[in-house]
């Protein structure tokens, strides 16, 4: 049985989708200078998913002689579920993608590029974790009313655990990543490894607590990253507005049927896109074959479009903006970020810190974490200055402590830089780690809680 | 395969994986979806002249792949912590695959007992692994097990309350006592006035849930081998026989109980899973290994190279109880003032080595004043050392729940606990 066989073997089910999807790759782990590990993978199956009985139905197999059980198994499981439902689950209507594209092979030797990243920060610091990944990802993902798409997309990816310590000093720690589609994406990163190995121990010896108390926060882009993350993009995702995470990876301050409400200034334009070129979160069509294209999330401080696939399009009475993403053949595609980023100004860096008499800029974050409705955040500062005046002064450590209608409810400024940083994004049960980016812009939020 | 490899490398092991999956997700009383999933994974360790290297594959070797592999070793380093394949795994009889079709009924049950929740969410999972082993050594061996586990959370306007069962059949799985523990927690907070934490340093009372899920964290930062090796770990060698947490404390890793759901009878390196104590009456005892840490630490292997031989990770915690109750009220009453604190979630460190962590509370949180609750707490976050965390213990209660969710690092067996003079923020 092939993948046309599979739809056309509906077995009394009102759509059905199966995506053949085969994930090729080679790690490769140093830990101070030794290889800890190196492993060549390949992970390869079939994920199938139908309508049924109004339940929703899934079945993986790893074998082609097994996709006439998985339809069987993914109908009868729909048919099953569906029992425990008021109404039936539908999919929004679409126009949808017949497409093949690939994108050229990434060529990277996982060992050798570690080692030779190992050697310009040996004598910096006291933990050196490296972790370096190639793989290309192939998906054909095949629908019963009209997808066809093959698509083949390498990917790099390197992370960099870097641990400081000093007796009469303390401790530091510093996670950098970089990855995308294509080399460039990793260039010149051996000079920035060493450049965060030097600031740990800049840091370790010369920054302070920071005095508590309710600062202008200049955010550099890092910063910009993970803030547009955790507060816009994960509770604009559709499916969380309508409970389905609501056991595992949580909810929104957004509740259902709450469309065009504030959630920032008027300066605040937040997008999601999957086909930024070279990016870490690339894609052209999503997984239920849909076209990809830029999710405006925040217009001019009003949320405007959720993240969403078919399924809760169809819910909230809309259509798919092509944010299903299924991380590997054994997982179902749920709405997910791809790149995500707070929109460029016109500030430059250097006016917003000219610009603001008593603040912190904070360049660089440890430890964060934001509530399961992503109402109340937290963000260490790793490197990062005090403004007085409009001059940079002595570095600081410390968190803000921020719930996001202040955050983004208090910006005053957004730079015309602009910077992108990797992530793998967590969601799903069982649990489904994709890639994304994350970034934007130096911007200004007034008056935040820094402790 | 084996015996083909035999010839070209001084060592090769092969460890097969299937696991195959049910999971009922329900959300807003309804079930969103209901999966099955079969994953495979056949991993491939070669060595040869002291060098090492894996493969691994969902679907069967291919010689072609092999044979890369083989080219990629001569050229990898030689491992310093090399050794010969010297572990000898269990021939173990296969359980029969548990009945998903009643993993319906556990969540209707579970929904239905719920009392006084709008809407309820969650997911009840029942896994069945099915491992084998052999190697150019001679040793082989195999098993098949199951597990299962159901997390429901319970909603009410703003509050809710999350109950998780793990277990190893899907008997054994009370939908209705974690429904009814969901709806206890509820009704005691309704009514409540409610008001955002004040930061400073509180008394807490962590539920079965938090307490084995810092205690999965614990195991997994600073008592895995490989951790201390990378010196990553606040402990050292040095550390062990020393007292560094509250003589209430004793932990343990499980994985070798077969009535545990992390149960495991033997690693990916084919070791055997050992009873390892962590903590004894506070006193650091021993850490998790793989064969490599314990080559370099000089010990043996205790079977916890668990996803790959990379590193030693834990499957299942074991919290010792202790003597104060086992109830809610009594619980509250064994706190006198403080917090209590249901759910957590997003542990996140500032700096592994020092174990400065945060992580934010989910679910009803109360404070409690004269051993009773007078409101409910929101937007809490516990952030402190995990030094501070385990030093300050100062009782558990007499009962341990066996939990398993989603955003745990390892499943656990795990009483209530109260500690002293935490950190809390917002």
């Amino acid at each position: 049985m092939d993948l046309y066989d599979v739809i056309n073997y509906g077995v009394g089910a009102s759509y059905v989708e199966v995506r053949w999807q085969r994930d090729v790759g080679t790690v490769a782990v140093l830990r101070n200078g030794v290889v800890e590990y190196v492993e060549s993978y390949r992970q390869e199956g079939y994920g199938v998913r139908v309508l049924a009985g109004g339940g929703l139905g899934f079945a993986a197999t790893t074998d082609a002689d097994g996709l006439k059980t998985a339809v069987e198994t993914a109908v009868k499981l729909a048919r099953v579920g569906g029992r425990l439902r008021k109404r039936s689950i539908a999919f929004s209507e679409e126009r949808l993608a017949k497409l093949r594209y690939s994108l050229p092979p990434v060529d990277l030797d996982p060992l050798e590029y570690l080692k030779n990243l190992d050697k310009v920060i040996e004598n910096k610091v006291n933990v050196r974790r490296l972790f370096a990944a190639v793989w290309t990802t192939e998906k054909h993902i095949v629908t019963s009313d009209g997808a066809d798409v093959y698509s083949k997309i390498p990917r790099a990816a390197v992370f960099a655990i870097l641990i400081r310590h000093e007796p009469s000093l303390g401790s530091l720690q510093r996670f950098v990543a970089r990855g995308g589609v294509s080399m460039s994406t990793l260039s010149r990163f051996e000079e920035e490894l060493a450049n965060e190995a030097d600031k740990l121990n800049f840091l370790l010896e010369k920054s302070r607590h920071v005095s508590p108390g309710r600062y202008d926060v200049v955010f550099g882009p890092e910063l910009t990253g993970i803030l547009v993350h955790e507060s816009i993009g994960h509770p604009f995702e559709l499916d969380r507005i309508y409970g389905r995470e609501g056991a595992e990876a949580g909810e929104s301050y957004i509740r259902p049927g709450e469309f065009n409400i504030q959630v920032g200034s008027s300066l605040v334009n937040i997008v999601d896109y999957p086909a930024v070129p070279d990016s870490y979160g690339f894609y052209l069509v999503d997984d239920e074959g849909v076209v990809a294209r830029p999710k405006y999330l925040v217009r001019e401080g009003v949320a405007s479009e959720f993240i969403t696939n078919r399924q809760y399009a169809a819910l909230a009475g809309g259509s798919s903006n092509g944010g299903a993403r299924a991380s590997a053949f054994d997982r179902e595609p749920i709405p997910r970020m791809s790149n995500t980023y707070l929109m460029p100004g016109d500030w430059r860096p250097e006016e917003i810190i000219k610009d603001t008499k008593r603040g912190v800029y904070v360049v660089s974050y440890t430890e964060w974490n934001i509530d399961d409705i992503r109402y109340s955040g937290r963000y260490g500062i790793l490197e990062g200055y005090l403004i007085e005046n409009g001059e940079l002064k002595e570095p600081v450590r410390g968190f803000v402590e921020v719930d996001t209608p202040e955050l983004w409810g208090n910006v005053d400024a957004v730079g015309r830089d602009f910077r992108l940083y990797i992530g793998t994004c967590g969601k799903g049960n069982p649990a489904q780690g994709v890639p994304v980016t994350m970034g934007g812009p130096t911007f200004r939020s007034r008056s935040l809680r820094v402790v | 395969m084996i015996e083909r490899l035999s010839r070209l490398v001084d060592e090769a092991a092969l460890v097969k994986i299937k696991i195959d999956n049910y999971m009922v997700r329900f959300a807003n009383d309804e079930v969103t979806v209901f999966k099955h999933w079969t994953t495979r994974r056949e991993s491939l360790y070669l060595a040869k002249d002291k060098r090492a290297m894996s493969l691994s594959s969902s679907v069967e070797f291919k010689w072609e792949d092999v044979e890369g592999a083989l080219k990629k070793l001569g050229e990898m380093p030689e491992d310093p912590l090399y050794l010969p394949l010297n572990c000898r795994p269990r021939l173990m009889g296969a359980e029969s695959f548990d009945n998903y079709e009643k993993l319906l009924d556990v969540v209707k049950e579970a929904v239905d007992s719920a009392d006084g929740a709008e809407r309820n969410a969650g997911a009840a999972v029942l896994s069945y692994s099915y491992v084998t082993y052999e190697d150019t050594a001679g040793a082989s061996g195999s098993y098949g097990v199951n597990k299962v586990y159901l997390t429901i959370r319970s909603f009410y306007r703003d509050l809710s309350a999350t109950s998780s069962i793990a277990a190893r059949r899907v008997a054994e799985l009370n939908g209705k006592r974690a429904g009814s523990m969901n709806s206890q927690l509820l009704n005691i907070a309704k009514g409540l006035p409610s008001k955002r934490v004040e930061p400073g340093r509180r008394d807490l009372l962590l539920s079965p849930l938090i307490w084995g899920s810092l205690m999965g964290e614990v195991v997994s930062v600073w008592a895995s081998g490989t951790e201390v090796l990378a010196q990553s770990s606040r402990y050292g060698l040095e550390d062990l026989g020393r007292l560094v947490a509250s003589a209430s404390l004793n932990v343990e890793e499980g994985a070798w109980r077969s009535e545990n759901f992390g149960y495991m009878p033997f690693d990916s390196e084919g070791c055997p899973t050992r009873r390892v104590e962590i903590y004894r009456e506070g006193v650091l005892t021993s850490f998790i290994h793989t064969r490599r840490s314990a080559k370099y630490f000089g010990t043996e292997p205790t079977g916890h190279a668990v996803e790959t031989y990379m590193s030693a990770a834990p499957s299942h915690i074991e919290v010792a109880p202790g003597d104060a109750p086992g109830d809610l009220d009594g619980l509250f009453k064994e706190l006198r003032e403080g917090y209590y604190i249901h759910g957590n979630w997003y542990t996140r460190y500032q700096n592994v080595k020092t174990g400065q962590f945060s992580t934010v509370g989910r679910d009803v949180a109360l404070e409690i004043k004269d051993g009773r609750p007078v409101s409910v707490v929101k937007f809490i976050r516990i952030i402190d050392t995990l030094e501070n965390i385990v030093k300050n213990v100062e009782s558990l209660s007499k009962n341990t729940l066996q939990v398993y969710w989603w955003d745990m690092r390892a499943a656990a067996t795990a009483p209530y606990v109260v500690l002293r003079n935490v950190g809390v923020s917002t």
